[in-house]
């Protein structure tokens, strides 16, 4: 490293490490678990230090009726309409560390049975595989009764995974009492929403460690949007949290989660016909995965599984010892 | 910038005629403006006058930004790259967006170099009401022959209106590329340690940017600027090297430290923009989709961290899309509420029986459904209302799209007086607010689709 004099920040801060997933000596079936957080360092920047966890990835599942554009539909195929098959699949085949089974859609179709059948699905996929999981509810909350339905499904969802230190959420500002408190009890992280808000991002936290939960339970997502639909403001608000947090102020010292998966709502991919719709939606989740990260994020929950690998592939660069670097004169001549 | 500045500091030193040149009523009006960064200081034309030359430098050094403003030219078009006044975005805004180069090289037979050269310039996308664009033209020389590289250069400035960045670290073949280059401000690329003083006189024998190139070496980066500027070439940019693979956490810890030694440390020699080049992906081995991926996120990566230019090779949409949006994204004013002008707006040419739709003024929604009426060929009227820049959705759960607001902006738009009939199509995404818009505005309520893409179909099927 060649010598110039740089600032080197001292942090006085650092972010709790959160652990999603227990083995059976925690008390859960699980058979790892997966350790996020604990940085010391703005993000990505060795020359400042190395932070202890790589950013970490979890491949999403959906619960029935994902909201998946028509290029993820033909490349899912029939995994789409079984969710214990398709998170088998991600861990055996796309070699997926951790699983998010996003509960999302689940909730469009509102009678009893259903969610008896819900309750089915989470035991299913906790018997078939053994990788850590997430369990997310409704993330943008259009009606009020997106935050009721929230509540039923996630509290629910607690006790079905007592014991496995599942990552649960999300809750928000006005919406946390129920599900944190059913997390507490069970003993999961927890995810907190915020928008694009360091100040509610504060006002949520607080509430969460009023409630007895820790910085050591509660991963924080701050995001707004994805490429080209607000990435600037999850940009800037994962930066200014870490920030923040590493340079003293406690109620913010708990991990980031972005969700690049969000990519594949952009409009640019809604288009069936065109040939690279799917390469321009890995490209879209990508970037947004790698910028989120760059700024602060330590989970990116991911869809289409070449993305996932894509990213994973950029972060291993700053974890691994270099070997000798390629001369980069040669692009020139490169024919 | 100085972080106290104070408008009268500025003021002192304006001509104080009001003469209203600026557009602005007055000098102190223009001083305000300008400390905000919200006008450039070329807007006071009497400034420029040879009376208020001094005046105008004192001001200059009042405001110029940390990073020094580099421009690349073609006769007809300039490329401004660095200039910013902040490391982080979110410290004020940043100013000139990444400027993106794809290459072209020497080898190429005339047809195929015409035709690559035209995809670069005619690369464009439309997004919320801005065409996205291309930049320049990297022409590298891999024949090393002066005649061919001249050639080259020749074409391409015959087919393009694009500035450009010649590259070749040979002397010989630079100066005939240059001499190609006329009524142009190329940037050259690159100085080395090997050749820096025959690429310094180039630099100033034909007033042009010059790059200055020190792979992993901020301190050989430093004193070949320190050379340069002793020659009294002040117009460089800077390459620590883009290195793919392994590599990438040195290319990210280079740019970062460098940017920090400007900002933090005030270092002179390192206040310059930042040229990255992806395109050192395609020097690896291995199959031909894994560079073009790695030089993507290559891209992605320096776009989010500090490039203010970058050289890719891959030409496809599916790369270079998501890096401009990416680009455009990152380089907007995060003190600007992304919001259009509540109000009417018309589309093609509507008559009284003619379809009223409303959406919110955040504008990406805006521009979004603007979009999907255009493309439809729609007459009709779209009621902008104000939802303080936020989309439906949020508008809605955060009650700043409420019943009210939607049938005040019905009264004040005059849209009444307008059309004859008092049907209004609302957002899909606002569907539980139709009965109360019914009763507060008396109007009769269609629920729209849940994406404005929707809109034809449901136009044909809904509107009688
Ligand atoms: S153009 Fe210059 S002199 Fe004229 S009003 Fe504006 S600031 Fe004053």
């Amino acid at each position: 490293m060649s010598s110039i004099p740089i600032s080197f920040e001292k942090y006085e801060g650092e972010i709790k490490e959160v652990e999603i997933g227990a083995t059976k000596t925690e008390g859960g079936t699980r058979s790892y678990s997966v350790t996020v957080g604990g940085d010391k360092y703005l993000p990505l920047y060795s020359f400042e230090g190395i932070n202890p966890n790589p950013p970490r990835i979890a491949h999403e599942v959906y619960c029935y009726h994902a909201p998946l554009p028509g290029s993820l539909f033909n490349f899912f195929g029939d995994l789409v309409d079984n969710p214990v098959e398709w998170s088998r699949e991600a861990v055996n085949k796309f070699k997926a560390e951790m699983v998010n089974l996003r509960l999302t859609d689940a909730f469009s179709i509102r009678n009893e049975t259903f969610k008896k059948e819900i309750s089915n699905v989470i035991e299913e996929v906790l018997q078939a595989v053994k990788v850590p999981l997430l369990i997310t509810g409704v993330m943008d909350i259009i009606e009020m009764d997106d935050y009721r339905k929230n509540n039923e499904i996630l509290t629910k969802s607690a006790e079905i995974c007592e014991g496995e230190k599942c990552l649960i959420g999300p809750v928000y500002t006005n919406a946390f009492q129920e599900i944190g408190k059913a997390c507490l009890e069970k003993k999961h992280p927890v995810l907190a929403k915020t928008n694009m808000d360091v100040n509610q991002a504060l006002k949520l936290n607080t509430s969460l460690l009023n409630l007895g939960l820790t910085n050591k339970e509660i991963i924080m997502d701050v995001t707004t949007g994805a490429l080209g639909y607000g990435i600037e403001y999850t940009f800037s608000t994962l930066e200014r949290v870490k920030i923040r947090a590493l340079r003293g102020d406690k109620i913010l010292q708990s991990p980031s989660i972005i969700f690049s998966s969000e990519s594949w709502l952009a409009r640019e991919l809604q288009e069936e016909d065109k040939l690279e719709t799917e390469k321009t939606g890995i490209t879209f989740e990508v970037l947004t995965a790698i910028t989120g990260i760059m700024a602060g994020a330590n989970i990116s929950s991911s869809l289409h599984p070449e993305a996932a690998k894509l990213i994973n592939e950029f972060v291993n660069n700053f974890f691994n010892e270099p070997k000798q670097f390629i001369t980069v004169e040669e692009w020139l001549k490169t024919r | 910038m100085a972080k106290e500045l104070s408008p009268l500091d500025i003021y002192k030193l304006l001509p104080k005629t009001n003469c209203k040149e600026c557009g602005l009523e007055n000098c102190m009006a223009f001083a305000t403006k300008l400390v905000a960064m919200e006008i450039g200081l070329d807007a006071c034309k009497p400034l420029l006058t040879s009376k208020y030359r001094r005046n105008r430098e004192k001001i200059w050094d009042l405001i110029k930004p940390t990073l020094k403003e580099v421009v690349i030219k073609s006769p007809t078009k300039e490329v401004k790259i660095g200039g910013e006044y902040v490391m982080y975005r979110h410290e004020l805004t940043y100013i000139n967006p990444t400027a993106i180069a794809v290459d072209v090289t020497d080898d190429l037979p005339k047809d195929e170099l015409i035709e690559r050269v035209k995809k670069i310039e005619n690369f464009s996308y439309s997004y919320i009401g801005k065409e996205l664009k291309l930049n320049l033209v990297a022409v590298r020389s891999v024949t090393e022959d002066p005649e061919k590289f001249g050639e080259t250069v020749k074409t391409v400035v015959e087919n393009t209106s694009l500035p450009m960045i010649l590259c070749t670290f040979n002397p010989k073949v630079m100066k005939s590329g240059l001499s190609e280059a006329k009524n142009s401000k190329p940037l050259i690329y690159a100085a080395t340690k090997d050749n820096w003083d025959k690429m310094g006189e180039l630099a100033s024998m034909y007033n042009c940017p010059l790059t200055i190139f020190a792979p992993n070496d901020i301190t050989l980066l430093k004193s070949l600027v320190k050379t340069m500027k002793e020659y009294g070439i002040e117009d460089l940019v800077l390459d620590p090297g883009t290195f793919p693979g392994d590599g990438v956490s040195a290319t990210l810890n280079n740019f970062t430290m460098i940017r920090r030694a400007a900002f933090k440390e005030n270092d002179e020699l390192l206040s310059f923009p930042l040229i990255g080049t992806p395109i050192t992906a395609w020097t690896q081995e291995g199959r031909i989709l894994d560079k073009k991926w790695e030089e993507t996120y290559l891209a992605g990566m320096l776009i989010v961290r500090f490039a203010d230019a970058l050289i890719v090779h891959n030409l496809e949409g599916w790369s270079l899309l998501p890096q401009i949006i990416l680009r455009e994204n990152i380089y907007t004013d995060p003190r600007k509420p992304v919001a259009v002008e509540p109000g009417i707006r018309t589309f093609g040419q509507p008559n009284e029986n003619s379809p009223v739709l409303f959406t919110t003024n955040f504008a990406l929604t805006y521009y979004t459904v603007a979009a999907d009426i255009q493309s439809a060929k729609l007459d009709c009227y779209l009621l902008v209302v104000d939802t303080e820049g936020l989309s439906v959705d949020s508008a809605v759960a955060g009650r700043k799209l409420t019943a009210d607001r939607v049938a005040d902006s019905i009264k004040e738009s005059k849209i009444e007086e307008k059309v004859k009939h008092r049907k209004i199509v609302i957002p899909g995404r606002a569907s539980r607010l139709s009965g109360e818009i019914e009763e507060k505005s008396g109007w009769k309520v269609l629920v729209g689709p849940l994406d404005s893409s929707g809109i034809p179909k449901f136009m044909q099927e809904k509107w009688k």
